[in-house]
């Protein structure tokens, strides 16, 4: 039996069952045997205060959870009714402000009106945040001058190395599609005026008029006949596209660094203080540097 | 092999050329020499019934030669089993594919003057029983008449200024009448000022003063800047008055 006068039964099946009485009954009910049980074990828990939380915890499986009501359906129009989990929140956030707001007037009245540091100065407020001043980098003209030919020295190093691979893959990728759009000059000589007016074009190429637009092979008429060729897997020409692919990213990035590395050159060149200042021509484009023109000096 | 082959070797318009599409998109020749590459230019294999056929790539931007036939030049004039004189053959590239379309049966003389490519093309030489390779100056033709025969093609790639005056000095000791003659002319070797169809224009009447009929010219684009190759005939066979 436990402080609040509960105590415990074990049946002789060794099912257990609570019950609370009040202490005066305890007597009785053992003597007169008010439950009825034939074999019944008591446990006297006197000394043991905290013990047996657990059974405190399993009766509340039996109990009733009372939920917080929501909002009645009269008074709906004002809107969803504030749990406790809410008020929480909006309580906590209140006293944390108000915790803020009295420490800021304590400083506040706390303040020195002769206060300094350099922090004051070194910093500003830019937009609504203050931030730090950044102090400029200083540099001798020489470590300049290094840094400047660094960058075009890699800007260079970079061209070449796609240089490179452009011409590695373009020699075996020979652009047969755009070969056959690209415009260039047939010229055909013949000998009077009539040749020109009879001029056949597929019959001088000895070829099909439908392969005229196929430069790069117009198959002869006799080839034609018993030309037979197998077909080309998918898989291959999907290859073909990847690989086509990286070599127009690859020309591109050529282009590019090449017009990068002519604009520092002009910049290295204008920096040139021993000769004399030069004449703008042409504007710089994003696709080519401005051009200046040097007053001509004979150099030997 | 499941839903077609990965290469397909198309034949060209020109015998002794072809073209490899499917996962390859390039000019080839057929490899006289197997197993081996001349510059270090990419070879392909293809298996056609039992034997294996091995064709190089052949680069357009490279070989002026390459750009005319992919630009769609009519004729190039070496069929197989022809006599090619090439001048002006650097390190021998382009001369091994001539000398693979020419093949076995045909001769390519290989004229280059510079000692420093010469020894880049004798090497290419020891390979290919075909090619003769000589260095000397191409101005003078008599110096190397020992080594000559008469040839069916003049082929000159020599970026010279006095271009048509080198190859007609060679078409009149070695071209036979009637044999043709193929040139590359690089527009800023001629004359670095003139506009490009001015300076082909230029050397196309200085051909004809030659007794070299042009037949067709042809720029190089997309492969090739401003440059142009002009094909024709050295000395044609007079025609009948009477057609």
């Amino acid at each position: 039996m436990d402080v609040n006068g509960n105590f415990l039964c074990f049946h002789n099946t060794l099912k257990l069952e609570f019950y609370t009485l009040h202490p005066k009954l305890f007597t009785s009910a053992l003597t007169n045997q008010l439950l009825g049980l034939s074999v019944c074990l008591l446990i006297y828990l006197k000394h043991q205060d905290n013990a047996m939380s657990s059974w405190k915890k399993a009766s509340k499986t039996n109990q009733k959870t009372h939920r917080e009501r929501h909002q009645p359906e009269a008074r709906a129009h004002l809107g969803l009714l504030e749990k406790k989990k809410d008020y929480k929140k909006r309580s906590n956030d209140y006293h944390r402000k108000q915790k803020v707001l009295k420490i800021l007037r304590k400083k506040a009245l706390n303040k020195n009106p002769d206060e300094f540091y350099f922090h004051m100065i070194n910093s500003q407020m830019v937009g609504s945040r203050h931030k730090e001043k950044i102090k400029p980098d200083t540099h001798t003209p020489d470590q300049i001058k290094l840094m400047e030919t660094k960058d075009l020295k890699y800007v260079n190093y970079k061209r070449t190395i796609e240089h490179k691979k452009i011409d590695k893959m373009q020699s075996s990728l020979h652009l047969l599609d755009s070969a056959n759009q690209v415009k260039n000059n047939h010229t055909f000589f013949v000998e009077s005026t009539d040749e020109v007016k009879n001029f056949n074009l597929a019959s001088r190429l000895d070829t099909h008029p439908m392969l005229l637009n196929r430069k790069t092979n117009r198959v002869r008429n006799n080839d034609l006949q018993n030309l037979s060729l197998p077909q080309v897997s998918n898989e291959s020409l999907e290859q073909k596209k990847k690989v086509y692919n990286e070599l127009e990213k690859r020309l591109n990035r050529e282009k590019e660094l090449s017009v990068i590395q002519q604009k520092l050159e002009i910049k290295k060149f204008l920096k040139d203080k021993t000769t004399k200042k030069p004449k703008q021509i042409k504007p710089g484009t994003k696709d080519a540097p401005l051009v200046y023109k040097w007053e001509y000096k004979r150099k030997k | 092999m499941k839903g077609g082959s990965n290469v397909v070797i198309e034949p060209h318009r020109h015998p002794g050329v072809f073209i490899a599409r499917g996962k390859e998109d390039a000019l080839v020749t057929l490899n006289m020499v197997p197993g081996e590459a001349v510059y270090g230019e990419k070879r392909i294999s293809v298996e056609e019934g039992e034997n294996k056929i091995e064709y190089r790539v052949w680069n357009p931007f490279r070989s002026k030669l390459a750009a005319a036939i992919l630009g769609g030049v009519d004729q190039i004039h070496m069929p197989p089993g022809s006599k090619v004189l090439y001048l002006g053959a650097a390190s021998g590239t382009t001369v091994s594919h001539v000398s693979d379309i020419v093949g076995p049966e045909g001769l390519v003389y290989a004229v280059e003057f510079s000692h420093r490519s010469g020894r880049d093309m004798l090497n290419v030489a020891k390979k290919r029983t075909n090619i003769i390779p000589i260095i000397e100056d191409a101005r003078h033709p008599h110096k190397y008449r020992m080594l000559m025969g008469m040839v069916d093609t003049v082929f000159a790639d020599v970026a010279q200024p006095d271009q048509a005056r080198i190859v007609a000095i060679n078409a009149q000791h070695y071209l036979k009448n009637g044999g043709h003659f193929v040139i590359s002319i690089k527009a800023n070797c001629i004359d670095s000022t003139a506009q490009p169809e001015a300076v082909f224009a230029g050397e196309v009447k200085k051909l004809q003063a030659e007794r070299l009929k042009p037949q067709e010219q042809l720029t190089l684009e997309p492969y090739e800047r401003d440059h142009a190759v002009v094909v024709g005939v050295y000395r044609p066979p007079a025609k009948n008055k009477g057609e």
